[in-house]
């Protein structure tokens, strides 16, 4: 039996997913988490083959931090990163990170258990892109990797001068970037745009 | 014919100065005013009959004076006193400056209405603004939730699906409709879906307490823990979270341990917080690498201490402030 430890933080995706494994007869569910900061610890002394983890887990810890730790010291467990939001920036971090798989909770046609398959066989799933998401007037496909990651800060509410130390940019060209976002999106304001941007899920600080 | 400057010709000059411009000598007496000058002090000195006879020094201390009241018609901007009139500012400045060897007051009156109505505009956008961003924060916060509920509702979506389609299944079963469906197949799918229906969805983060004291038991050391967790200060609950995360990893990487206590005081100022174990004490000073070193600096990003002691035997102590709380000199020695 493959033994799998599942981090996610809502009971009922929790259910779900024990639901599935407890229909497979090849996958053993040994634990199941809220907290991807405690993730490491119990790889130290369990056999663990598989772990499906969350982005957005419990007191706002990541996913993502989690799973790199845990591939830099336990190589030999594979990884799925599994997740609801379309965050620009997840896929290249997951793959960065060394991430065998990525599924997307609702918008992946594949069931879960495949993917745990194909994982388990050796296989790198990974979706194609991120989900397209419609922000005003503009496809997120429209956005260059510069300008998500101002829109990305600007939902913080800090002024520009913060967003470009933290960026490592001047303050005129995080007002560029802000510039060419709300001429692609047609907003008239940058709050509006940084709502519309966090609502849809396309950048999410923290994570 | 060439031009001639006399007495007249520089007075005229002078009262064609938009700015009032005044001189005096060291001890207030009033040197040369122009036309502007005169009509602002008479303005703001109806009871000075005589402009000539007006002491230049307290003219300006009483400008100094009133601008420094709040809600007043003066006002203090920055150095140079500030006169809010009716519908404009005057600005006012002074200088001491040298003339033939004499020491000599300058006193400039200058219309800065168009600079203040600007200003004026900056500073009720940038409180506009910072409302926005404000807002734009808590907005931020409340999204997570909102997202949480979208994931949540999109699941029972999928739940509700599977339920119909087993409910489904079990009518062709039990009507002896369906051929193709399998009995043992939709008993199994009764079985798997039972976890879903019998569990209590009200709860759905277990206590950090728990998932500390879980974690703990994963790795077979038993953990006494005595305080609790501040569930209402997110970064220090992180941080003690990392702290205990890090105290098991050295308990059984290093320690051999197996078991772990942690207490957790809370005091006026802040959270105090001790973790030990019963495992082997370290031969050496403790070298902090990525999870330590991690650790030490967050806790002193957000104005705390951390002490590792590696004899007689290793414990950690954290100290962490209460949000927007800061330790006083005496406290941080005695402690």
């Amino acid at each position: 039996m493959i033994k799998v430890m599942l981090v996610e933080d809502q009971s009922m995706h929790r259910q779900l997913f024990e639901m599935y494994l407890k229909g497979s007869d090849r996958y053993e569910l040994v634990f199941s988490i809220e907290n991807a900061a405690m993730a490491e610890v119990y790889c130290m002394r369990n056999e663990i083959d598989l772990i499906l983890m969350d982005v957005c887990t419990a007191m706002g810890e990541s996913g993502l931090d989690a799973a790199e730790q845990i591939k830099q010291k336990y190589p030999q467990i594979k990884i799925i990163v599994v997740t609801s939001m379309p965050e620009a920036s997840y896929i290249s971090r997951a793959r960065a990170a060394g991430v065998e798989s990525f599924w997307y909770k609702e918008v992946s046609k594949e069931p879960i258990l495949s993917i745990m398959d194909r994982t388990m066989s050796g296989e790198h799933v990974y979706p194609d892109s991120t989900p397209e998401i419609i922000i005003g007037l503009a496809s997120s496909r429209e956005f260059t990797d510069k300008e998500i990651e101002v829109l990305r800060e600007l939902t913080s509410g800090d002024p520009d001068t913060e967003i470009a130390a933290r960026l490592s940019m001047s303050v005129w060209t995080v007002r560029t970037h802000i510039k060419h976002l709300l001429e692609k999106t047609g907003f008239d304001s940058r709050t509006k745009l940084a709502v519309a941007a966090r609502e849809s899920g396309l950048v999410i600080r923290g994570y | 014919m060439k031009p001639r400057l006399n007495r007249s010709s520089i007075m005229e000059g002078f009262d064609q100065i938009d700015s009032g411009l005044c001189f005096a000598l060291s001890n207030g007496t009033p040197l040369l005013m122009n036309e502007c000058f005169k009509t602002i002090a008479a303005e703001l000195r109806p009871d000075c009959k005589d402009l000539n006879k007006l002491n230049i020094l307290d003219f300006w201390n009483s400008i100094t004076e009133a601008s420094r009241r709040l809600d007043n018609l003066w006002e203090d901007i920055g150095i140079a006193p500030i006169l809010k009139l009716a519908d404009s500012y005057l600005t006012f400045s002074k200088t001491l400056i040298s003339v033939e060897g004499e020491q000599v007051y300058q006193i400039i009156a200058t219309d800065t209405t168009d600079l203040h109505r600007i200003g004026a505009r900056i500073a009720a956008d940038n409180k506009e603004l910072e409302e926005l961003n404000e807002r734009l924060r808590r907005h931020s916060d409340n999204i997570d939730e909102i997202s949480k509920q979208e994931e949540i509702l999109a699941t029972k979506i999928s739940i509700h699906d599977e339920l119909g389609e087993l409910l489904l299944g079990s009518k062709y079963c039990l009507t002896q409709d369906g051929g193709a469906v399998d009995i043992d197949t939709v008993i199994s799918n009764w079985r798997k879906i039972e976890t879903l229906l019998q569990k209590d969805n009200s709860s759905d983060i277990s206590d950090p307490e728990k998932q500390i004291l879980d974690a703990a038991e994963a790795v077979g050391i038993s953990m006494v823990l005595t305080g609790s967790l501040p569930k209402d200060d997110i970064n220090a609950m992180k941080l003690i979270f990392a702290a205990s995360r890090e105290c098991l990893t050295n308990a059984v990487k290093h320690a051999e341990a197996d078991e772990m206590w942690m207490d957790i005081e809370t005091d006026r100022y802040g959270y105090f917080i001790s973790i030990t174990n019963n495992g082997k004490a370290p031969k050496k000073p403790i070298i902090e690498g990525g999870g330590l070193g991690g650790l030490r600096k967050n806790v002193e990003a957000a104005g705390g201490i951390l002490i590792v002691e590696w004899m007689p035997e290793f414990a950690l102590k954290m100290k962490l402030l209460h949000q927007n709380q800061h330790y006083p000199e005496e406290r941080k020695r005695h402690d």
